[in-house]
């Protein structure tokens, strides 16, 4: 209130003085005025002059236009009187007024003006106080920037729009100045996506920012800024980069950061602007997807998929397998029946998941090669989220094993079921007391049908004792004792008679619980053959005793006549041979020539009959007495009974030739024998032989050594092959060739003796050869 | 050599006149002391039964035994000579007609000197008994002479 009446007061003073000087100063003024005037009118700027009143005393064009006032409005008006000033600028005003009275300049202030036509403009002010003391004027030069006020305001507004935007969008925005190295902007985001707040990010710096980055991911980040830094502002300059940072608490998280590098005007990078985003879920979700293809394509079963018009979009590589074919190309993009050959099933499946359906169940179908195949199908229908059908998926599993042991197993089963029933034995299954299971002969044995016995408890079917029987015996198994698996128990049928079983009892698992296995044979046959066969080996046992006892006793008569012949058949032939000989010594000359030839032909008979008897008695030592088995050399043997017929006999010239080293097993004094024999024969029959020759020697037969004696004697005719081994066969008549007819009958039982053969070849006048092996 | 006397066991009257030719025939002159059966064979040697007055002391210088014999058979005889301290040393000779491996073989197992078989034709009989004397009475050399012992 004091300020303004002082303001009325100086212009009333102002007006006063102004008056008196105008005179004076009147020609110059106008000169100057003029030039001045043109000058002022021309700037855009308003021009005004005041006293240090504050009232107006010039303005220009320009003034004008700023306040719509026209000159004259306003001179000698203050900008109160005006009413140009809002009231909140009139402290300023003041202040401005106070500088100028102190001779000073202000501004350029900015402020506020009322026009006449109400708006308000904003300006710039500038004052400059001119001339001193009462003379001071002001004058002030004013610029309206009411344009680019509002172009301020308007990018405020704008950069908090903008900023509004960052402030909630969910990815987090960062932006790193290459010139300090530090974080300029963060986003309020992180503390979502990183767990640090902006202010926190920023404190951390860029430095420790990196370190948060994983390590494998680190080089690729780097990398990527690198290269779009060397790239200009007319680039592309920004580039998607998926890495994984550490969040304060929750680990590693995966972002995809959208870089981009700021250029200044001579293309110098001068910021890195980021873009975070979580991309975590959508990484756990690839990862996860990326599993389960594997899953998928690596699955044993075989998987495939179709579009809705059949036609195949996927097989993976069992499916592949299991059909047959070579490769994948071969099925995808091709219609389902491809696969599926022209099985009629099949072309219902896929039409029922045309439909919408889904299938389930086994089938029989061909490989692409024509194999038979069985399998097992699964299929349906993946729809999309709005629930339309978008493709069919079938899962194969190849069941042809199974099949073939379903197969296999079902007809073991009849087999065993058909065996059962078949069987001569009951066959029963008891669980509890029960019979689960009996055949037919089981029941039949019994007296039962097999409708009486099942379910029924075995007490019922059984007379109680027998039950108690069998119930101790299935006590003592419980327990654990030894109980033999089979074992013999009297039974009794339906009808009360009674017959003699055999159990063959064992634990089995039945329908998964326990129970007992029950074979019953039914031995009342067996048991009387049994005691047939006891009664019959007694009495053969009895029979052989009998035997055996007659058998020594005849063998016993045997040995008695053999020691009886050898003693007492030859006493009387030695008393004819020794009287037949005394008659021709003492009474020589009382007997004729006939005489003396009739004795002579006495003795030779009892000679002759003595041999026979030495021979038979030869024989049948061979067949009896015990044999042994030892090593015999035949070749040397064969030389010492040469020997000694050489020495038995010097006279005559016979060549021996004895293939030496043939050892035999047998029984050493009956082989001597046998070789006595044979080669005695051959001494004997090449007697009228010049150059005699004796062989012994063997051939190998099949394996198996043949001895043989050979001769080159008078031989025989083979007709009469089969005599020559019969006691008292002879093919030579004792004028002839001695001898009793014995030897080769001795030989060849000896030769059987020893469980081998002997045969002789030969020809008249050629010789023989006896062949034997042991 | 007359004192050596030959004891012949022998049942065969043929068989012992047989060999008594043969030895007679061989100029084998020594008393000849016949037993036709083995009881008297072992009468004679033990001085018992019918010979119960014999003088003891003399022992046939060879005893010609047959096997089979009556009674007391030839093996039981010579087991019994062997036994006996008196006529355990006496030779023995088998003269017998069997040619069966277990007569030679029990025969030798009981200590019997020499096993002889006769042959059916006499003149080999009578070279056998021929040699046989000569060997026995000539060449071998007897035991000394045992005294019985005083019962």
């Amino acid at each position: 209130m004091a300020g303004k009446s002082k303001v009325a007061l100086d212009k009333s003073y102002l007006r006063a003085s102004y008056a008196s000087e105008r005179k004076q100063a009147e020609g110059a003024l106008r000169e100057l005025e003029g030039k001045l005037k043109q000058r002022l009118e021309c700037l855009p700027d308003a021009i005004y002059i005041n006293d240090l009143n504050g009232t107006f005393l010039y303005g220009n064009k320009a003034a004008e236009r700023m306040t719509g006032y026209s000159r004259e409005e306003l001179i000698g008006k203050s900008f109160l009187e005006a009413g140009l000033l809002p009231p909140e600028y009139l402290s300023k005003a003041a202040r401005v007024q106070e500088l100028n009275a102190a001779g000073k300049p202000t501004g350029p202030d900015e402020i506020e003006l009322i026009r006449k036509d109400g708006r308000r403009v904003f300006i710039e002010i500038s004052t400059y106080p001119i001339g001193e003391g009462d003379n001071a004027e002001v004058m002030g030069i004013a610029r309206d920037i009411t344009g680019r006020k509002q172009m301020e305001e308007e990018l405020c507004e704008s950069e908090e729009k903008f900023r509004s935007v960052l402030d909630n969008s969910l990815d987090m925005v960062y932006r790193l100045s290459l010139e300090t190295g530090r974080y300029d902007y963060v986003s309020p985001s992180s503390r979502k996506l990183l767990g640090y707040s902006p202010e926190e990010f920023i404190a951390l710096g860029s430095e420790h920012a990196t370190s948060l980055i994983h390590p494998d991911d680190i080089d690729r980040l780097l990398e990527n800024v690198i290269a779009l830094m060397a790239r200009t502002k007319q680039d592309d300059t920004a580039s998607i980069v998926e890495y994984r940072i550490k969040h304060k608490e929750l680990g590693y998280r995966w972002m995809a950061d959208n870089i981009s590098v700021m250029h200044d005007d001579s293309n110098v990078p001068v910021a890195v602007v980021g873009n975070l985003r979580d991309i975590t879920e959508q990484k756990t979700a690839e990862e996860e997807l990326r599993i389960k293809e594997n899953a998928l394509e690596h699955s044993l079963n075989a998987i495939a998929m179709s579009d809705m018009e059949g036609n195949i979009t996927y097989v993976n590589n069992a499916c592949v397998e299991m059909w047959g074919n070579n490769n994948k190309e071969e099925l995808l993009g091709k219609p389902y029946w491809v696969m599926l050959q022209s099985n009629d099933v099949l072309k219902d499946i896929v039409g029922a998941m045309m439909q919408d359906q889904s299938w389930d169940g086994e089938l029989a179908a061909k490989r692409k090669d024509g194999k038979e195949l069985h399998i097992h199908v699964l299929s349906g229908v993946v729809k999309d989220s709005s629930g339309n059908p978008i493709q069919t998926i079938s899962a194969f599993i190849d069941i042809t094993e199974r099949k073939e042991a379903e197969q296999t197993l079902r007809e073991s089963e009849e087999k065993f079921r058909n065996l059962v029933e078949e069987m001569n034995d009951g066959y029963c299954v008891l669980q509890g007391s029960r019979a689960v299971f009996a055949n037919t002969r089981s029941a039949e044995m019994f007296g039962y049908t097999v409708e009486e016995v099942m379910g029924k408890p075995v007490q019922e079917l059984l007379p109680p004792e027998i039950v108690s029987e069998l119930w101790e015996m299935r006590a003592r198994r419980q327990r654990g004792d030894a109980v033999p698996e089979q074992y013999e128990v009297a039974m009794v049928r339906k009808d009360g008679t009674s017959f003699t079983t055999e159990l063959g009892i064992r634990i089995i698992e039945y329908s998964g619980k326990p129970a007992l296995s029950v074979v019953i044979r039914d031995v009342t046959e067996r048991k009387r053959a049994e005691e047939e066969v006891r009664r019959l080996n007694e009495e053969l046992e009895q029979r052989v005793i009998e035997r055996t006892t007659q058998l020594q006793a005849v063998n016993q008569e045997l040995e008695a006549f053999a020691y009886s012949v050898s003693h007492d058949l030859r006493a009387p032939l030695r008393s004819i041979d020794g009287f037949s000989q005394i008659l021709l010594e003492d009474y020589i000359d009382t007997l004729d020539d006939e005489g003396k030839d009739y004795l002579q032909r006495v003795r030779s008979a009892s000679q002759r009959m003595g041999e026979l008897i030495d021979d038979l008695l030869g024989l049948s030592r061979v067949t009896r007495g015990e044999m042994l088995h030892e090593a015999v050399d035949l070749s040397a043997m064969a030389q010492m009974i040469s020997t000694q017929l050489q020495q038995t006999h010097p006279e005559r010239q016979v060549e021996f030739i004895i293939t030496p080293g043939q050892v035999a097993s047998g029984d050493a004094r009956l082989l001597r024998a046998a070789l006595e024999n044979l080669l005695a024969n051959a001494w004997k029959f090449t007697g009228n032989r010049a150059s005699a020759k004796i062989e012994f020697g063997c051939v190998d037969d099949n394996g198996q050594t043949v001895y043989f004696v050979r001769d080159n004697g008078v031989g025989f005719d083979m007709t009469y092959v089969n005599k020559l081994f019969g006691a008292f066969q002879r093919l030579h008549s004792p004028s002839e060739f001695e001898g009793t007819g014995i030897g080769l009958a001795t030989v060849q039982r000896i030769i059987h003796r020893h469980g081998g053969d002997i045969w002789a070849e030969g020809a008249v006048g050629q010789g023989a050869t006896f062949y034997f092996k042991l | 050599m007359n004192n050596k006397t030959i004891l012949l066991v022998e049942d065969n009257p043929d068989d012992e006149a047989l060999t008594l030719r043969a030895l007679k025939k061989n100029n084998i002159l020594n008393e000849v002391m016949v037993a036709h059966d083995g009881v008297e064979a072992l009468d004679y040697l033990f001085a018992t039964g019918s010979h119960a007055d014999r003088d003891r002391d003399v022992m046939p210088e060879v005893i010609l035994l047959d096997l089979k014999l009556p009674k007391v058979d030839g093996l039981e005889v010579l087991r019994r000579v062997r036994t006996d301290e008196r006529t355990r040393l006496l030779p023995i000779v088998i003269l017998t007609s069997s040619k069966e491996e277990r007569d030679m073989i029990e025969s030798y197992s009981l200590g019997a000197n020499s096993y002889i078989r006769k042959p059916v034709d006499f003149v080999q009989f009578g070279e056998a008994v021929q040699q046989l004397g000569l060997y026995w009475l000539v060449l071998n050399v007897a035991p000394p002479r045992v005294r019985a012992a005083q019962t």
